[in-house]
């Protein structure tokens, strides 16, 4: 568990800057070019940090039935959201920000949107064996997939705001689309933990 | 990040991370693919799990190690292990104490 201090602390840091930058942009100290890539700058440095972790953390969390099939999806997307994180800030740090404003979300997406499917078809293959390793483990485990859910969903809810951000150019209706986000997120989050928590205790009890 | 280095440095230890990418194996089950004592197979895991590359779970009378590799980690024992570090290392330390032999 101390060694998943590292990652939320980064998580933070990286928010708080992403704060700070949108403050002074709103204060007139920085222009709206340094803002936005300063603040895409932190969005993929958040995700080369959660993907960096993520292996380490075991989200999917198998340890009996298929390990390896399981253990190959968590690597597959820790590599994928560290490079995707790369690629971003790259995107963010050198491409004109005209450009960058429609690839980097077309990266963030499609990098979230790959990871999600392979889970769902990992999880579908190997879903007889996982509930049983769901039941199995210990409350270390338990916590750390609790705080690798709470990074992967932050992380997937910073790049799909952002994105959503970049992407549309009448305010009012990019309002409604972080209203509806945040209230989509929130509930795929609940419905996540209620799930995780249920193959846990087991469908029958 | 010294103590990653030390623990992937060792061919031994770089192989027994490669077997544990297949599975979570126990103490014994690893020792057998090498031909080492048992208090050297338990240096070995002790280095590893110190520097955070592996976890160890005692279920019943054995210690089952698991792999707990980042994507740097992952890449620097891939690196590792494609270049054979071992062998820079054993130069290394050839020079060095070829070198502490001409000055005694």
């Amino acid at each position: 568990m101390k060694r998943m201090i590292p990652p939320a602390i980064g998580f933070l840091l990286l928010t708080a800057v992403m704060l700070a930058v949108a403050l002074a942009h709103r204060a007139g100290i920085v222009d709206a070019t340094f803002a936005f890539r300063a603040i895409g700058t932190c969005v993929a440095l958040m995700a080369i940090v959660t993907g960096n972790f993520l292996p380490k953390m075991r989200p999917l969390g198998a340890t009996t039935g298929d390990i390896e099939r399981v253990a190959g999806a968590e690597r597959r997307a820790g590599w994928l959201l560290f490079l995707m994180g790369l690629g971003l800030a790259a995107i963010f740090l050198f491409v004109p920000v005209a450009a960058a404003r429609w690839i980097a979300p077309i990266v963030a997406l499609g990098g979230v949107g790959l990871i999600e499917l392979d889970w769902i078809w990992t999880v579908w293959i190997t879903r007889s064996a996982s509930g049983e390793a769901a039941r199995s483990q210990d409350g270390t485990s338990r916590e750390r997939r609790r705080l690798a859910a709470g990074l992967l969903f932050g992380l997937a809810y910073v790049l799909v705001t952002a994105s959503l951000k970049f992407l549309a150019e009448d305010t009012s209706r990019l309002r409604s689309l972080g209203a509806w986000s945040i209230v989509g997120f929130s509930i795929a989050y609940a419905v996540f933990l209620a799930v995780v928590d249920f193959r846990r205790r087991g469908w029958h009890s | 990040m010294t103590t990653v280095f030390k623990a992937l440095s060792d061919p031994t230890r770089r192989k027994v991370l490669q077997l544990l990418r297949k599975r979570p194996m126990s103490a014994g089950e690893i020792a057998e693919h090498f031909q080492v004592s048992k208090p050297t197979m338990s240096a070995h895991f002790a280095v590893l799990r110190e520097a955070g590359l592996i976890v160890s779970e005692k279920q019943g009378k054995s210690v089952v190690y698991e792999l707990q590799l980042s994507v740097l980690e992952d890449a620097m024992l891939a690196f590792m292990q494609g270049f054979g570090w071992e062998r820079g290392a054993r130069s290394a330390r050839a020079r060095h104490s070829a070198k502490e032999a001409q000055t005694r």
